[in-house]
């Protein structure tokens, strides 16, 4: 069970991720799925990549958009468990963190729809020889099979 | 019946390693019918040294240095072949690629495009990296959605388009997601019949991070497209 203390983290040396007009956009390299999570879950990739704990993505989340914190808890939670499950994140234990300044309070809150993480399977195999540059290198790079070290 | 003529293009820059090679590996294929088409796209080193060995049995086209795809550009814009595969100047072909692929397109008339799996392999200089690498899935055959596996049926070019210039590294890509948007009919061979060197100058190699955003982008792209033409989706 994720707690609100939890931090994620992005497993970057397998997992290739960028929000791009407002979608995040994720492929997992070693078996070429891909994924994007649009407005609200965009909001949290964000908040991940900057190393907030869930109980402050879940504040984020609550602030910007018109939700109760329950159900922001609830949502937040699932997603975070998603990620994890599609091995797109990782818990993060210690270190440095540089996090995203969200701090600016929006002018209003915006109406909310439960963030989703959209799953594309179909294309795995035409992704999965190109882009996975074993990362050699300036670009590290590990089984998933590892990914539990 | 005579089988169909197959171009082979070869997109080549600074490839003087490995070339010779990759040419010897078209040129001893069982499949009766082929042309060779070379496109040097600027290379400075002695790329054209070693082309010239081959002499008049490989057509040599020049470019100023544009890249791979607009060099498979040019090659494609050349080739007179009804068939047209491709290979890097750095990789391998399995003496029946070109056999097998074609007795896919007898057998299967509706079939656009086919492809093999692929494996890699190091060079020896890069002997502690393969090591590193020995039971990582990127040693197994995988499959091969890309140019250097690809035979495809030269109409297909008309229907995808070609490849995209502006993409240094997602190019390959970027075709097979348009064509399978176009629903070509596309079968991939379980064997492997084509061998990927991995050595210290692979262009995906020096230019991980870019082409990690390049991708990115591309998948987005084709998702656009996707929600586009089907609005529930």
């Amino acid at each position: 069970m994720l707690m609100f203390d939890n931090r994620l983290q992005p497993r970057d040396q397998e997992v290739a991720a960028k929000v791009i007009d407002g979608e995040a956009i994720l492929i997992n390299l070693a078996n070429g799925v891909y994924y994007s999570m649009d407005k609200v879950g965009a909001l949290i990739w964000q908040m991940i990549e900057g190393r907030h704990t869930l109980g402050e993505i879940v504040e984020a989340v609550r602030r910007n958009y018109e939700v109760s914190s329950d159900q922001a808890e609830a949502d937040v939670q699932r997603l975070a468990a998603e990620l994890l499950q599609e091995n797109l994140v990782a818990i993060f234990e210690d270190g440095a963190w540089s996090r995203v300044n969200l701090d600016a309070a929006p002018e209003r809150r915006v109406p909310y729809e439960a963030p989703n993480l959209n799953i594309y399977r179909d294309m795995g195999d035409l992704l999965a020889l190109d882009p996975p540059l074993p990362g050699l290198g300036d670009t590290p790079w590990k089984d998933p099979e590892d990914a539990s070290k | 019946m005579t089988s169909p003529l197959v171009s082979c293009v070869v997109p080549v820059f600074n490839g003087e390693g490995y070339l010779r090679e990759a040419l010897e590996s078209i040129f001893t294929q069982t499949y009766p019918r082929l042309e060779v088409i070379v496109v040097d796209d600027g290379s400075t080193d002695r790329t054209a040294t070693v082309l010239a060995v081959f002499g008049d049995r490989i057509r040599s086209l020049w470019q100023s240095n544009q890249g791979p795809a607009a060099a498979r550009n040019l090659g494609l814009r050349a080739a007179r072949g009804e068939f047209i595969a491709f290979l890097d100047a750095d990789d391998l072909w399995h003496p029946e690629k070109l056999e097998r692929q074609m007795a896919q397109f007898r057998s299967r008339p509706e079939l656009d495009c086919c492809v093999t799996h692929v494996q890699n392999f190091w060079v020896p200089e890069l002997q502690a990296e393969a090591d590193k690498y020995r039971d990582h899935r990127i040693t197994r055959p995988l499959p091969g959605y890309v140019t250097q596996t690809l035979c495809a049926r030269r109409d297909v070019f008309t229907e995808v388009g070609l490849f995209n210039i502006d993409l240094t590294h997602g190019d390959s890509a970027d075709w097979f997601l348009r064509a399978a948007k176009k629903g070509s009919v596309m079968a991939l061979l379980p064997e492997v019949l084509t061998y990927r060197r991995l050595h210290a100058t692979n262009r995906s190699r020096l230019g991980a991070a870019d082409s990690r955003e390049e991708f990115l982008r591309i998948v987005k792209n084709s998702l656009d497209h996707r929600r586009k033409s089907k609005p529930t989706g």
